[in-house]
């Protein structure tokens, strides 16, 4: 231990204070009784900083202010969260209506957050505007991919697939295929898992005849669903096209293994093998 | 024979019992690179250990050669939950045991914090080879450079509880707060941060007590310590200011206390000076995003926050108030990756205790003038807010409202610069137990934090 500095009453010159061992006490005893919560009183007069310690202490502790501090972009998800617990239209409406508003601010304020294109495309995602959903998820993942935490992108393409497939499937079921393939390219993100775009492609370079594309696309979509039924029978078909019947053979065999009810695979299947009929 | 007496053995050696007792069992206790970011602190004391100052690049992206047995082993001691279904057996540390690693047998593994400095790392580079040298196990090599910060620690502030005048109880029970020995006790530059702060502060509290001069030796020590403060961890800049309430004729020569703040302002540039320009001269690419989801920036933050300044204030207010309890019991004991906080009764006690200490914790020869109260309160008023100010433009996400990733912890240092705030308030005589209590009290809270810890970490078998 250092040096203990010897015990004087001597005024301490160092920093400065004037020290008089014996005032703290003359003046205590000095004061009335009402003024020893006064600041006329020297002990209440250090107190001050410990109290001021302890009542703000207090004051973090138990929050008796009961402050929450929200993200704006959050107060938007907070409105959306809201409106799809009521079951009143109109207020629902109400609600989605400020949220959009409160996010689209957002967006304009802050283009460079992907994390707040994620969430306002799922605002688009409850007005079903899959054209803005296909945007905004788009924009996340290009600003917000490649992130070690918090990553954004793998949602934001979950929800693209569910918008791609929404806004695609009503275009190709109308034959509207040309329009359908521009949806998908340009939905189409890098580096990212999105079957469902080599499967709709697929089905509609196969309605072109384009039947070398569509294989590419159906086998690329079979390395993520290798059992889907539909995709095997789709691939023996461009097979067939392509005139090699032996892939083809395999390929709608292994469909009707997984379902032996289903009907375009059977009627493939008839078509190869003639002779079983 | 003669009489013990509890009294007539200085703080400081009960401070270094009780802080070895507990640090080591908390370097065993503690599960195995549990502590924030300690895997990634870990391999950077282990590359710097294995003379790796330049990162590898590999895919445009940097990181170090580690052995892979080495690396996996860390790694699969992440994402642990900790909850009544997932704890950890002990037996489990045998079989890991058994892995022996080959230093050259390393692999590129990309990972972030390329820029840190082999300073703050130095006492665990120590404890990794000597761990080396015993067996070149992951598991043990980690808890050889766990104990070496600990030793470190323990030594760094035997010598702040030493130097200090008056304080030092409030000193002991900060550094033996649960949280800071749970640091101390991690490989992390955390430890050596947290001490030599507590070391600076004690000098200038020093300097304030003593009639005499201060010597050049205690200078170049108060140097010496803000050099590895600034070399081990950024941000805690502010705090060797404090030396700003010394009265001036102390020093010695014309002008001290411009002298002062020039010499403080020439160390905080030191390591841009040196390291950091090492670093940006080897050109590195970056090992990739590590959060990517929004967008941060200092620049650019701070030009959309000075667009409207109450509004920045009342954000900073607000956050002080709702994540202020948060801080708290970051600050006193919240464990781990996990984010397992001790009892908040246990949390809310230390803290009552702390202020209660800090207030009767000095004597009639320590008074503090107005000023010096003002100094004192602004130093630490700035530290917090340079602290909150940080994350709040550096790792906040630009225009949010809530400060991300201010954690308790980072308050450690500044600790006792809050607490000092108070001191003087109450003068009570019969002050002979005081030390005893600080020991206890230490005791009881390090053993309840030891029992807390191994009841949620592992299995009871």
């Amino acid at each position: 231990m250092s040096k203990k500095r010897k015990h004087t009453n001597q005024p301490l010159k160092s920093n400065g204070n004037k020290k008089d061992p014996g005032r703290k006490s003359k003046a205590k005893s000095s004061l009335k009784k009402e003024e020893i919560w006064s600041f006329k009183n020297v002990s209440f007069n250090n107190f001050i900083p410990l109290l001021i310690a302890l009542i703000f202490f207090s004051i973090l502790w138990f929050r008796p202010l009961d402050i929450k501090i929200t993200d704006p972009w959050y107060e938007g998800i907070a409105l959306i969260d809201s409106a799809n617990k009521v079951t009143e239209k109109e207020l629902k409406n109400l609600l989605l209506d400020e949220a959009g508003e409160k996010l689209s601010e957002q967006v304009r304020k802050h283009p460079y957050h992907a994390r707040v294109h994620y969430l306002y495309g799922y605002y688009w995602l409850q007005r079903q505007n899959w054209d803005s959903v296909i945007y905004h998820e788009r924009e996340a993942i290009r600003i917000g991919a490649g992130g070690v935490v918090e990553q954004v992108e793998f949602k934001a393409q979950e929800m693209l697939n569910y918008a791609i497939g929404k806004k695609v499937n009503p275009l190709i079921n109308s034959g509207n295929n040309e329009e359908a393939l521009k949806v998908l390219e340009y939905a189409t993100t890098k580096n990212m898992n999105n079957p469902e775009i080599d499967r709709s492609k697929g089905i509609i370079y196969l309605r072109k005849g384009d039947n070398d594309r569509a294989l590419g696309c159906f086998l690329r979509y079979e390395k993520s669903q290798p059992n889907n039924v539909l995709n095997l029978t789709n691939i023996g078909l461009s097979y067939m096209r392509k005139n090699n019947l032996d892939s083809a053979r395999f390929y709608i065999n292994r469909a009707i293994k997984l379902d032996p009810n289903h009907n375009r695979a059977k009627q493939l299947n008839a078509q190869l093998n003639p002779q079983n009929q | 024979m003669k009489k013990f007496s509890f009294s007539k053995i200085p703080l400081e050696y009960y401070f270094l019992v009780i802080g070895l007792y507990f640090g080591l069992q908390l370097v065993f206790t503690n599960p195995p690179w549990h502590t924030n970011d300690e895997d990634r602190h870990f391999y950077n004391a282990w590359r710097f250990a294995h003379g790796q100052f330049k990162p590898t690049v590999e895919n445009k992206k940097s990181g170090y050669m580690i052995p892979p047995k080495l690396y996996n082993q860390a790694r699969s001691s992440q994402g642990i939950r900790f909850d009544e279904k997932t704890k950890i057996n002990k037996n489990t540390f045998d079989v890991q045991k058994r892995v022996k690693y080959n230093a050259r047998d390393a692999e590129y593994h990309k990972i972030p914090l390329i820029n840190k400095l082999p300073v703050g790392f130095i006492p665990h580079i120590i404890g990794i080879k000597i761990g080396e040298v015993f067996k070149k196990n992951p598991l043990t090599v980690h808890w050889w450079a766990r104990s070496f910060g600990l030793f470190t620690f323990l030594l760094i502030v035997f010598f702040a509880i030493k130097t200090i005048p008056v304080f030092k109880n409030v000193m002991m029970l900060v550094a033996l707060a649960p949280m800071s020995l749970y640091q101390a006790s991690s490989v992390t530059y955390d430890m050596l941060c947290n001490a030599t702060t507590f070391l600076i502060i004690a000098y200038v509290v020093k300097w304030i007590y003593q009639e005499n001069s201060i010597s050049r030796k205690d200078l170049l020590l108060f140097f010496g310590a803000f050099l590895i403060l600034i070399f081990s961890k950024s941000g805690y800049y502010v705090v060797p200011f404090l030396a700003l309430m010394v009265p001036s004729q102390k020093f010695g020569f014309s002008y001290p206390k411009i002298k002062l703040i020039l010499i403080l302002v020439f160390i905080t540039f030191i390591p841009d000076l040196t390291w950091q320009q090492y670093i940006k001269s080897l050109h590195l690419p970056g090992s990739g995003a590590f959060q990517n989801d929004f967008a941060f920036g200092l620049k650019k933050s701070i030009m959309y926050h000075l667009q409207d300044i109450p509004t920045l204030i009342s954000n900073l207010a607000l956050n002080v108030l709702s994540q202020g309890k948060d801080w708290i019991i970051g600050c006193i004991g919240r464990f781990g990756y996990s984010y397992i906080p001790l009892p908040n009764v246990w949390i809310f006690a230390y803290v009552i205790i702390l202020f209660v200490i800090a207030a009767i914790d000095h004597n009639v020869d320590f008074k503090l003038t107005l000023s010096q109260r003002g100094i004192s309160a602004l130093i630490m008023l700035a530290s917090v807010g340079a602290l909150l100010a940080a994350f709040y433009f550096s790792f906040t996400p630009i225009g949010a409202k809530a400060i991300f990733g201010a954690q308790g912890r980072y308050f450690i240092p500044i600790l006792p610069l809050i607490l000092l705030q108070v001191i003087g308030t109450v003068s009570i005589s019969g002050k002979k137990y005081l030390s005893l209590a600080t020991v206890l009290i230490s005791i009881v809270f390090l053993y309840q934090t030891i029992s807390f810890l191994d009841e949620t970490f592992y299995h009871a078998n």
